[in-house]
């Protein structure tokens, strides 16, 4: 079943001369797609994930998700939208620096769904967070934020997951955790999109894509 | 929301005490200056209301001013034949007059005050200027022994025996308060007065041969409906008594245009500091937002919308505001008594008015005004930070 779509995406920044990362994009995920995009770094495989998360509008084409065209939406609908149907996993490690680990969990919880504390710890478990509940952000090794910021991506429970570079900062185990972790969400149904340019994890995922010269190739082999 | 807020200004704790500290002092300056104002305008005007004489006739060449006489409780021995008296009544537009006779504690005798405070005898048979104000109007004729104190002295004296120079008295009544020198002043029988500078060894020996019963400090004059204060002068100055006259609200609104211009004065320098604390504030938010740009994005990515996160930003700095104005208000307003007291001398003002309402109007009007001021100077960065795209935010923004 089919969650979103992309025809025909075209996205410029003007940058000193004009830059441009996606010339002609098209893909369609469906439910329970696990999508590995790769690519030179600075490419502009992240332009398209903040693109499909509603983050950035594209110059031309058309973006639908679930049948409606998302570029038509106000600035409010988006926010809602990325509320209930968005998981982001950015690059850096971005996290509400006055709230703990369990807090940021919390609040990232409230605005898009029902709180469910439950929930809350539950992903803190399967992230090897139980230990770090209280802790802020800045008292957190980078891996452990890598993994707090996957599990604030999961709290939702999003239709679409976006992950950039899912895997920076964390050892061996957890990356292998964290790629685990995505497909099984997948396999339950959520698509998940992720950025990679690491090949073994982007062996994993159901679907390889290239960006190169702002056109997607499909890869998968 | 409100948890974010709260957690944002309580755990990011050196940046919230800063903007509180701005905010403090601004308002603790604003509450202060227009306490001072209400204090000083509310005084002068009660002083005006309440003093009961239009005039006041003092001995010729004396060198005591209106001010002196009717805001500060100081001695002043200014003494004039009684003989004056029956010529005042001679004047034209008159409606009534009442003698008064001063004379004064010491600060170094046994059995005394302890304090250089002016003591009044005055005649309860003409007198208009206290009946108005007495707490217990059946007891306005004074005995000997019977003691009269203004509104300034402990309500709980009245019944208690009271030593001045050396004598005991009866405080049988207390004054409302007036606004003028008369709430620190001791009132008594005008005869009773007089007997007491023979009486006092160290008093006694100013007088010398001369009788205080023979004499009187000044006259308080009630004018007619009509007359024209400044042609009541001029027929006094032409009367050829030894006498001259000084205008109560001329005296009053002298002291008030002296007031109001240093009260303009201050104005001024609070509104030079309010334009800093300004300046002062929305530098603080703008680094604020810059610093948190990424944070912002994140909350935008995570599905807030530009009103929350507007919501968000102008809510923490008008919480910081609104303590900052409690903060500012409440040291203002337990401040007030020492500066009240230190105008008390510095003005010869006796601004008596005070009180719980006029404070809790003061405070809340701080308070109302550092949330004011705190959406103001938050109005720009935190509609910069809303609007901001939350892909440049995200990308762009500093790592906290």
């Amino acid at each position: 079943m089919e969650i979103c779509k992309l025809e025909h995406i075209h996205k410029d920044y003007r940058m000193g001369e004009i830059v441009t990362p996606l010339k002609d994009i098209s893909l369609t995920v469906n439910q329970g797609d696990f999508i590995a995009v790769e690519g030179p770094s600075g490419i502009g495989k992240s332009t398209l994930l903040y693109v499909m998360g509603t983050l950035l509008q594209s110059d031309e084409g058309t973006y639908t998700y679930g049948g409606k065209d998302v570029s038509k939406f106000s600035d409010s609908e988006k926010s809602e939208f990325r509320a209930k149907k968005i998981g982001f996993l950015f690059q850096d490690s971005t996290m509400i620096q006055a709230l703990t680990l369990r807090e940021n969990l919390i609040f990232t919880q409230g605005v898009g769904a029902k709180k469910d504390l439950k929930k809350v710890d539950e992903l803190l478990y399967q992230f090897g967070l139980e230990d770090r509940a209280d802790f802020f952000p800045h008292q957190l090794s980078g891996g452990q934020r890598r993994r707090a910021m996957a599990a604030r991506c999961l709290i939702h429970e999003p239709e679409l997951i976006l992950a950039d570079e899912p895997t920076n900062d964390l050892d061996e185990h957890w990356s292998e955790e964290i790629i685990r972790i995505l497909k099984e969400q997948a396999e339950k149904g959520t698509a998940v999109v992720m950025v990679t340019h690491n090949a073994r994890w982007a062996s994993m995922a159901t679907r390889r894509l290239r960006l190169e010269d702002g056109i997607l190739t499909d890869i998968t082999e | 929301m409100l948890m974010l807020i709260w957690n944002n200004i309580s755990r990011r704790r050196a940046q919230s005490v800063l903007t509180i500290a701005i905010t403090t002092l601004t308002i603790l300056v604003f509450v202060m200056v227009m306490g001072i104002f209400q204090v000083v305008t509310q005084g002068l005007a009660l002083s005006r209301e309440r003093l009961g004489a239009d005039a006041i006739l003092i001995p010729k060449y004396a060198s005591a001013t209106g001010s002196d006489l009717l805001f500060t409780a100081l001695p002043e021995n200014i003494y004039m034949d009684v003989e004056v008296l029956e010529q005042a009544k001679q004047l034209e537009g008159i409606a009534a007059v009442t003698p008064q006779f001063y004379n004064q504690t010491l600060d170094l005798s046994c059995c005394d005050a302890g304090t250089t405070r002016r003591i009044v005898g005055y005649d309860s048979e003409t007198d208009f200027i206290l009946t108005p104000y007495l707490e217990d109007a059946g007891k306005q004729t004074l005995e000997a022994g019977e003691l009269i104190l203004g509104s300034n002295y402990d309500h709980e004296l009245t019944g208690q025996n009271y030593m001045l120079l050396g004598k005991k008295f009866t405080v049988v009544n207390m004054l409302q308060p007036t606004g003028s020198s008369m709430d620190d002043i001791y009132f008594m029988d005008i005869d009773t007065a007089r007997q007491m500078c023979l009486d006092s060894y160290e008093i006694s020996r100013n007088w010398q041969d001369k009788d205080p019963f023979e004499h009187i400090s000044v006259i308080m004059v009630k004018f007619a409906p009509g007359t024209d204060p400044d042609a009541f002068v001029h027929q006094v100055e032409e009367s050829g008594m030894d006498c001259r006259a000084v205008l109560t609200g001329e005296t009053i609104s002298s002291l008030q245009n002296q007031l109001e211009a240093i009260m303009k004065v201050m104005f001024a320098l609070w509104m030079a500091s309010l334009v800093i604390a300004v300046l002062a504030l929305v530098g603080r938010f703008n680094a604020l937002a810059k610093e948190r740009k990424k944070e912002i994005g994140l909350l935008r990515a995570i599905g807030l919308k530009q009103g929350q996160v507007f919501g968000l930003i102008v809510g923490e700095t008008c919480t910081m505001a609104a303590i900052g104005g409690i903060l500012g208000s409440g040291i203002a307003l337990l401040s007030m008594d020492s500066v009240i007291e230190m105008l008390r001398e510095a003005f010869m003002l006796s601004p008596s008015v005070w009180n719980s309402s006029l404070a809790l109007l003061c405070g809340g009007i701080g308070v109302a005004l550092a949330v004011v001021l705190g959406f103001a100077a938050s109005m720009a960065p935190a509609w910069k930070s809303a609007a901001m795209d939350p892909q440049s935010a995200i990308t762009q923004g500093e790592v906290n």
